[in-house]
């Protein structure tokens, strides 16, 4: 290794490994010292370089691909039931016509079979929030954006309310894929732990349902204004007071 | 319709269930170990705490939905700065990006033990040319050797080499930093 070709390594790269560049390195106090003060001016750069990272940018990042892979499920669920629904319709269409042309006087009852064969009713919104809360969960319960109360506003305005300060702790308020339906997702702080309270807007169209549970999460929901608010809270929360705290502070368009 | 229950219980089966969750488990250490770094790398580039946010979160979804194209957890890094610089490469085809107040910047905080102004070497890091500040900050924050930034930006070595050196020598010479390493150095 000649010496122009030492000194640039010992600058470019002062940490190289190559075996020819270390035995050189060690050759002569002024090639450590070269190598020494490469290697200072390297920290000092580093040091320089080293910007705050957003708190819990990892948390956020999976939180995203948490909301991907949801939003990936239910684009497939709908192509599944946009095929089936293509099927029923065909199937409605060609049943009277083939009947018609053997026997027209039964085409009437045909008409009525495909009707009957449509998509069955909504889901339950309460089994739609306890299904989102646990397959989040790994992730809703480290997450910590530290929202603030405009940060709720903003989002909330979307669904007719308004908060005034007094939510305690908001660690996370974003949209959310709500079996299809964009909601809005807040994980608050409630007295035991984590409480995840969702509005979702009426014409999702859920079956509502008051009360519901199932052996990790127990729920309440209620309809305001043109939502519902749900709260979902692990077994031993007292989901009331979060429900009187919500009812509270934050005031619903009729 | 039995067609589709038959496709559905496939998919829910007990193997690739336990496919999926191993896959989660090393994209999730991929975006602990790596995301800071990566956001680091974009902040300098794009200099702005929120776009570099943007492209680091952009970055691991696209990583996400290619994980099954990462054979070899050691190229994970590397991957990763690749998929990071084509979305920065991308979000300039979007639109040119207006500079950013170099006071703007928030800084980690810092013990000031150095005689070198830090505020001073960031803007003339950031005032080098590209083609010297991005296998700098390869080097520094991503702490690339010289083979993968090379690799990286797709040129030789010595090139690489080169302009590591040039890039230093430029911020000393800047920064009136004189350093007593002629001469001997070479005997």
């Amino acid at each position: 290794m000649d010496d122009i070709l030492f000194r640039h390594t010992a600058i470019a790269t002062p940490n190289d490994k190559n075996e020819e560049f270390l035995k050189r390195a060690a050759n002569s106090e002024c090639a450590q010292k070269l190598v020494s003060e490469a290697k200072e001016f390297d920290q000092l750069l580093k040091d320089s370089l080293d910007v705050k990272v957003p708190n819990d940018l990892a948390g956020k990042i999976l939180l995203e691909q948490s909301f991907a892979i949801e939003h990936d499920k239910t684009m497939s669920n709908r192509w599944h039931i946009a095929i089936a629904a293509s099927i029923a319709f065909i199937i409605g269409l060609s049943l009277p016509m083939l009947k018609s042309g053997i026997a027209p006087n039964e085409s009437f009852d045909a008409t009525e079979n495909a009707i009957v064969s449509t998509p069955a009713p909504h889901a339950d919104i309460g089994s739609v929030a306890l299904q989102h809360v646990q397959k989040e969960y790994f992730l809703t319960a480290k997450v910590n954006e530290q929202a603030s109360i405009q940060n709720v506003n903003v989002k909330l305005a979307r669904y007719g309310g308004t908060a005034k300060p007094g939510l305690g702790n908001i660690y996370f308020v974003n949209y959310c894929s709500f079996e299809g339906s964009s909601a809005l997702h807040m994980i608050l702080e409630g007295e035991k732990g984590r409480v995840t309270v969702f509005v979702v807007p009426d014409d999702a169209g859920f079956e509502p349902s008051a009360e519901f549970s199932n052996q990790h999460f127990k729920g309440i929901s209620e309809h305001v204004g043109k939502a519902n608010v749900v709260i979902v809270g692990e077994q031993d929360e007292p989901l009331n007071k979060m429900k009187e705290k919500l009812a509270k502070t934050i005031k619903w368009d009729i | 319709m039995s067609f589709f229950a038959f496709k559905r219980n496939k998919t829910s089966s007990s193997s690739v269930i336990k496919d999926m969750n191993r896959k989660q488990k090393r994209y999730e250490s991929l975006v602990n170990v790596y995301s800071a770094d990566l956001y680091r790398y974009a902040f300098w580039v794009c200099r702005d705490s929120e776009v570099a946010q943007d492209l680091v979160q952009e970055t691991c979804l696209r990583a996400w939905k290619s994980i099954d194209n990462l054979l070899d957890d050691k190229s994970a890094k590397a991957w990763l700065f690749t998929i990071l610089r084509r979305e920065n490469a991308r979000r300039f085809e979007r639109k040119q990006l207006s500079l950013v107040d170099i006071d703007d910047y928030e800084i980690a905080a810092e013990e000031d033990t150095s005689p070198y102004d830090k505020e001073l070497i960031r803007q003339k890091i950031d005032t080098l040319p590209i083609d010297y500040k991005e296998p700098l900050l390869l080097q520094l924050i991503a702490g690339f050797t010289a083979e993968e930034i090379a690799e990286q930006l797709d040129l030789n070595k010595n090139t690489v080499l080169t302009r590591l050196f040039r890039a230093k020598n430029l911020l000393k010479s800047n920064l009136k930093v004189e350093i007593d390493n002629n001469g001997e150095a070479h005997g």
